[in-house]
C-alpha cells in the first residue's frame, strides 16, 4: 500500500512537471503582457524597465528555471495585474468557493444519477428506463453554457426565482450546481444502468434472493455495491469535467471560483496567475484520481495494492 | 410411510420469447419425501435447472415465463403464496445450491457477511450469535480455521472452499429441502467425491431432503434414493435408483444408460443416442423422445404417451415401454 502511494506521487510530480512546461510556453507564445500593462503613451524605456522588473527580458529557459524553483519554494509568482497579490493567495482566496459548487455538483450528481440508473436497470425496456436513457442522452449532448444562460433566463430573468448570478446564500448555488451536474448525472445513470443490468444476471445474485433476502437488499445492497466499481473508475474524470466546467460556468454564473480566476487572468495575460491556476488544476486533478484509486480498494476488496 | 415434504403437480414452466413460446417445464410431476434424495437426471437444456428455479419461484422474469400447475411444499401451494411468504420459505425452508462456484458467492462482500446475511433474514439474532452461528456453518462444511475464514473474501479461497462456503450459505437456516443444481460439476474429480460425501453427510444430519440435479449417472448412484429421468422439458421415467439401473423401462432411459462409459466394457465405439434433443418452441405432437427411439410406432409420432404407474414406485411415460429384463 505504502509502495503504491509513493509510487503514485512520483508519478504525480512528473505529471506536475510536464504540465508546467507546457503551461509556461503556451503562456509565452499567446501573447505580450507588457503591451497590456502599458498606456498608449509610453516610451521604450517604459517598456525595457518593465520587461526587467517582471524577468521578460531574460532567456525562456532561465525564466522557466527561475518559474520552478519559486514553485518549489511555494512562491507562485504575483499577478501582474492590480494590486500585484501573489497568485498563490488568490489561489487560496477564490478556492473554497470553487470547490463548495464542485463538491455540491457532485453529490447531486451521484444522489441522482445512481437511483436513476438502478431505476432504469430494473425496469428495462419500460417506461421508467426509456425516460431515464432519454435524461441521460440529453444530458450528455447539451453544452454547458447554453444550458446555464437558458436556466439563468427561465428561472431568474423571467421567473423571478432565483439570483441570476453571485455567490452567498443557498439560492446562489441551484443554478451553477444543476448546469454543472446535468452531464454528470447523465454519465453516472447510463454506467451504473449498464453495469448494474450486468450484474444482476449473476449468480450471486440468484444465491442471494435465494437466502430469502428482499428485492431491495438484493438490489441496493448485493447489486448496487459491484455496480459502483466502474463508476467509481469515472469519478477522476466526472471531477476534472466539474473543474473544467467551472471555467465556463464560473464566468456565466460570476461564481467567485478558481475557474473565473483563470478566466480573468487569461484575458489579462496575467502570466503569473494562469500558471498558478493551471498547475493548482492539474494537481487537484492527479490527487483526485489518487483518491479514487485508494476509494477502489475499499469498495472491491479483490484490489489491494502492493501485496499479493 | 415416510411423509410427503415436496409434490409438484403438473407443472408447466413456459418462456415466451418474440412471439414464440418455449415449453421449458412440460406438465412435471414429482415428489419428495422426507429424508430422501430424488436425483433429476437428464441432458444440458432438458429443463433441471428450471425446474428448481421454478420450485424457488426465481425463473429469471426477463424471460417472460409462464408458470402453471402446483407445487405443494408441506400442504401449502406455493405458486399461490404472495411475495412476502415466498421469501420466508426461501432459505429458510428451501434452498438451493448453484453450479458455479466461482460466481455464486457476492466478490464485495465476507464470507462471513454472506452467510450472517441469510442467517438473518430468517431469524432475529444478534451480530455476535450471526457471527458465532457463520462460524459454526463454516466449520459444518469443513472449512479448516472458520474463525479467520469468516473473515476472508470470496476471492481469497479456493473453488472446492467456495463450493462448500455456498453450501453452508444455502443450509445456513437448516432447510428442509435442498436443491441442488449440479454443485459439482465445475469441481475437479477428487473434489466431486469430497462434496458429494458432504452433501450426504449434512443431508443426514440434519434430515434434510435433496434434489440433486446432475447429468452423471455415477453421482446419482452414489447419492440418490429416487432418479427422474428428464427429456425435453418433460419427466419421463420415474424409479428407485436400482430399478433405474437395472430394469430402465423407458427407451430414453436405457439408452442414456447405455451410453455411459463402462470401466468394463470391451474397446470399441461409445454407443449414442443418434440425433439431437427437440426445440423447445417446436415440440413434436407425440412422444418428445419419438423421433430418435428405435422403437417408434406410429401412435409414438402422433399422441403424447400419458404417465403411468407399472409398479407403486415406478411412474414411466411411454406407449411401448421395454420388456422388464
Amino acid at each position: 500500500m505504502l509502495s503504491f502511494i509513493s509510487k503514485r506521487f512520483g508519478e504525480m510530480a512528473v505529471a506536475l512537471l510536464l504540465m508546467s512546461v507546457v503551461v509556461f510556453l503556451l503562456g509565452r507564445m499567446t501573447g505580450d503582457p507588457v503591451a497590456l500593462l502599458l498606456s498608449d503613451y509610453s516610451t521604450p524605456q517604459d517598456r525595457a524597465r518593465v520587461e526587467q522588473e517582471l524577468g521578460l527580458d531574460r532567456p525562456l529557459v532561465e525564466q522557466y528555471g527561475a518559474f520552478i524553483v519559486n514553485v518549489l519554494k511555494g512562491e507562485l509568482g504575483n499577478s501582474i495585474m492590480g494590486d500585484q497579490s501573489p497568485a498563490a493567495d488568490l489561489i487560496l482566496e477564490r478556492f473554497p468557493a470553487s470547490l463548495q459548487l464542485a463538491g455540491v455538483a457532485l453529490l447531486i450528481s451521484f444522489l441522482i444519477g445512481v437511483p436513476l440508473g438502478v431505476v432504469a436497470a430494473t425496469h428495462r425496456g419500460k417506461t421508467l428506463d426509456v425516460a431515464a436513457r432519454l435524461v441521460a442522452l440529453i444530458g450528455q449532448s447539451v453544452p454547458i453554457f447554453w444550458l446555464g444562460i437558458m436556466l439563468m433566463y427561465f428561472f431568474s430573468v423571467r421567473l423571478h426565482l432565483l439570483p441570476t448570478s453571485g455567490y452567498g446564500t443557498a439560492a446562489h448555488f441551484v443554478l451553477p450546481a444543476a448546469t454543472m451536474s446535468l452531464f454528470t448525472i447523465a454519465a453516472v445513470t447510463r454506467l451504473v444502468r449498464a453495469s448494474m443490468v450486468d450484474i444482476l444476471n449473476a449468480e450471486y445474485i440468484k444465491l442471494a434472493r435465494i437466502k430469502g433476502l428482499s428485492e431491495s437488499v438484493v438490489i441496493w445492497k448485493h447489486a448496487l455495491r459491484n455496480s459502483l466499481i466502474p463508476v467509481l473508475t469515472f469519478m477522476g474524470s466526472f471531477f476534472a469535467n466539474m473543474i473544467t466546467g467551472a471555467v465556463v460556468i464560473e464566468t456565466v454564473f460570476a461564481w467567485p471560483g478558481i475557474g473565473r480566476l483563470a478566466y480573468e487572468a487569461i484575458l489579462n495575460r496575467d502570466f503569473p496567475v494562469i500558471q498558478a491556476v493551471v498547475l493548482f488544476m492539474t494537481a487537484l486533478f492527479i490527487g483526485a484520481n489518487l483518491v479514487v484509486d485508494l476509494l477502489y480498494a475499499w469498495v472491491d476488496p479483490r484490489i489491494r495494492y502492493g501485496r499479493r | 410411510m415416510a411423509k410427503r415434504l415436496l409434490e409438484v403437480e403438473n407443472l408447466k414452466t413456459y418462456f415466451r420469447s418474440q412471439g414464440q413460446v418455449f415449453r421449458a417445464i412440460d406438465d412435471v410431476s414429482l415428489h419428495v419425501d422426507e429424508n430422501e434424495t430424488l436425483g433429476i437426471v437428464g441432458e444440458s437444456g432438458s429443463g433441471k435447472s428450471t425446474l428448481g428455479l421454478s420450485i424457488l419461484r426465481l425463473v429469471p422474469a426477463a424471460r417472460n415465463p409462464f408458470i402453471a400447475g402446483r407445487i405443494l411444499f408441506d400442504g401449502r401451494d406455493l405458486l399461490t403464496m404472495s411475495e412476502g411468504e415466498m421469501r420466508a420459505v426461501r432459505g429458510s425452508e428451501i434452498s438451493m445450491i448453484l453450479q458455479d462456484p466461482m460466481t455464486s458467492l457476492n466478490p464485495v462482500f465476507t464470507l462471513g457477511a454472506q452467510i450472517e446475511e441469510a442467517i438473518l433474514s430468517h431469524k432475529k439474532a444478534g451480530a455476535q450469535n450471526a457471527r458465532a452461528a457463520a462460524i459454526e456453518a463454516l466449520r459444518q462444511v469443513r472449512i479448516a480455521a472458520p474463525e479467520t475464514r469468516v473473515d476472508s473474501y470470496p476471492h481469497q479461497i479456493s473453488g472446492g472452499m467456495r463450493q462448500r462456503v455456498v453450501g453452508a450459505i444455502a443450509m445456513a437456516s437448516q432447510p428442509r429441502l435442498l436443491i441442488a443444481d449440479e454443485p459439482t460439476t465445475s469441481l475437479d474429480v477428487t473434489l466431486q467425491a469430497q462434496y458429494l460425501q458432504l452433501l450426504k453427510d449434512l443431508r443426514a444430519a440434519h434430515g434434510m431432503s435433496l434434489i440433486l440435479i446432475t447429468h452423471d449417472f455415477g453421482v446419482v448412484a452414489r447419492m440418490c434414493d429416487r432418479v427422474a429421468v428428464m427429456y425435453a422439458g418433460s419427466i419421463v421415467e420415474t424409479a428407485p435408483v436400482r430399478e433405474i439401473f437395472h430394469r430402465p423401462r423407458h427407451w430414453y432411459t436405457a439408452a442414456l444408460l447405455a451410453s455411459m462409459p463402462k470401466l468394463d466394457h470391451p474397446r470399441g465405439h461409445l454407443p449414442t443416442i443418434e440425433g439431437a434433443p427437440p426445440r423447445l418452441n417446436d415440440l413434436p405432437s407425440g412422444c418428445k423422445f419419438a423421433p430418435r427411439c428405435a422403437q417408434a410406432q406410429s401412435t409414438c409420432f402422433t399422441q403424447m404417451p400419458e404417465r403411468q404407474s407399472i409398479s407403486p414406485v415406478h411412474d414411466i411415460k411411454c406407449w411401448y415401454p421395454r420388456e422388464a429384463t
